[in-house]
């Protein structure tokens, strides 16, 4: 049982209904980080930073506009930080965003094991991201699986909204290959029954 | 894919409900209808769209873990202490410094019958068990305390600190004083230290109110020092880890100390 008590400074009103709106959007925004961090600590320490980010910037946030577009943004923000904090900028600096010139992922980087979302009803996408290079990968997240607008998209990534646009097209296209490759894997396996029974 | 006449970019635009100009959005819908390629695009970008949104829906929300608001309403408190405040109301103004000087006389009282007092200005964050001492890792807050009141010869106050953000590490006693070194999710050192029937001295350090706890912290040389007390035992949380950080933590750490 979740029991909210206390209220500070911020207003009672204002800590009462930031708590509302976490409780409503926490499960998505910890869905959110899951999906970028693709590991449940690293996920579970990114939505708790990015709600103690909202709740101290509360006073910026308009009643009644898109909370969780909102927390988006810091979300994403934080995760951007986050990788260039441990050096994984190769690919993810300012520079490497507006050139964004490898749509696949960069090898040297070392990434956490995919399909750490076990729940997920369809591994094959979360393959398919896997394979795309972090800013295109975090790109299709928020319009994509988010469902950002481009702007929005554009805001929380910190880059130009034809960026946005350039990378959704590339990373759609190489998931649409991955994916064209799955499917022809899955035939291949039924035509020489790999993975069934023999008898 | 493309046909030339119409750019990839601006058939995605259109899937995703980016143009807004009627005209401009009827001028696509008409490529699409006579084009061949186009329409086949279309159908891939539209087959993407409904896949990626089953996914979405399929792992969304995500079930949050169990302690997650419980620590979030910590840090909220954390926020909302160290958030500039504004009393303009005389009477409220007053009402809360009569608080403070009855909480700090309360403390005092409390020194002046202190039979052994701890020097806060003393503590240390320690950068390892030190030389020649015994040591115990263990997940086990509980067996902690009883290893521990064991090894220092006085029963300390069990604990549970369990569902604390962080992870015991290991446990070793130091003279009279039992100490549970935890770290949190940044790899950062926490260092309980237990000191039982003792009080807290209060030199150096500020009182601060968390909660509706008290409690005495210091913040120099890179080191954070938060204290609290109990009947039977002084407890002293100390981290390299800023005073904005540590005291939400040592608040939790208080509430979970059972009496």
């Amino acid at each position: 049982m979740i029991r909210w008590s206390r209220s500070g400074s911020c207003g009672r009103d204002r800590r009462a209904e930031f708590e509302r709106l976490a409780i409503e959007h926490g499960g998505a925004i910890y869905a959110a980080a899951l999906r970028m961090a693709r590991n449940r600590e690293d996920a579970e320490d990114l939505a708790q930073e990015t709600l103690a980010h909202a709740y101290t910037a509360f006073e910026s946030f308009t009643t009644g506009t898109n909370f969780r577009a909102w927390t988006l943004r810091i979300l994403t923000n934080l995760y951007l930080t986050d990788l260039r904090r441990r050096g994984r900028v190769g690919i993810i600096s300012r520079d490497a965003m507006e050139e964004d010139s490898d749509v696949h992922q960069a090898s040297a980087v070392q990434w956490p094991e995919p399909a750490l979302i076990s729940e997920a009803l369809d591994p094959e996408i979360e393959e398919a991201l896997a394979g795309l290079s972090e800013p295109v990968r975090l790109t299709l997240l928020l319009v994509d699986v988010e469902d950002l607008s481009y702007e929005a998209a554009a805001s929380a990534l910190g880059i130009p909204v034809g960026t946005v646009r350039s990378r959704l097209n590339r990373g759609r296209e190489v998931m649409r290959e991955s994916l064209a490759e799955y499917a022809r894997e899955r035939r291949q396996d039924r035509r020489t029954g790999a993975g069934e029974p023999r008898n | 894919m493309s046909c030339g006449k119409l750019e990839p970019e601006r058939l995605a635009e259109w899937v995703d409900g980016e143009i807004e100009d009627s005209a401009a959005a009827s001028v696509v819908a008409a490529h699409v209808e006579s084009c061949p390629a186009c329409a086949n695009s279309l159908q891939s970008l539209r087959s993407h769209r409904v896949r990626m949104g089953k996914f979405a829906a399929s792992t969304t929300p995500a079930e949050l873990p169990p302690e997650f608001f419980q620590i979030l309403q910590a840090r909220l408190d954390g926020i909302d202490v160290h958030r500039p405040k504004e009393l303009k109301n005389v009477r409220l103004r007053w009402a809360v410094l009569g608080a403070l000087a009855v909480t700090t006389a309360a403390l005092l009282i409390s020194l002046l019958a202190t039979p052994r007092s701890i020097d806060l200005s003393a503590i240390h964050v320690q950068s390892a068990p030190p030389p020649g001492r015994e040591q115990f890792v263990t997940d086990d807050p509980d067996l902690a305390s009883r290893w521990l009141s064991a090894r220092i010869g006085t029963e300390i106050p069990p604990l549970n600190l369990s569902l604390v953000h962080a992870r015991l590490q290991e446990v070793f006693p130091i003279d009279n004083c039992g100490v549970l070194l935890y770290m949190d999710e940044r790899r950062r050192r926490v260092e309980l230290l237990i000191y039982p029937r003792a009080h807290l001295a209060e030199r150096g350090t500020g009182l601060t109110t968390y909660g509706k706890q008290s409690y005495r912290t210091r913040e120099s040389d890179g080191q954070s020092t938060v204290a609290w007390e109990t009947e039977r035992a002084a407890f002293v949380a100390a981290s390299e880890m800023p005073l904005n950080d540590l005291l939400p933590f040592a608040h939790e750490m208080a509430r979970r100390c059972r009496r």
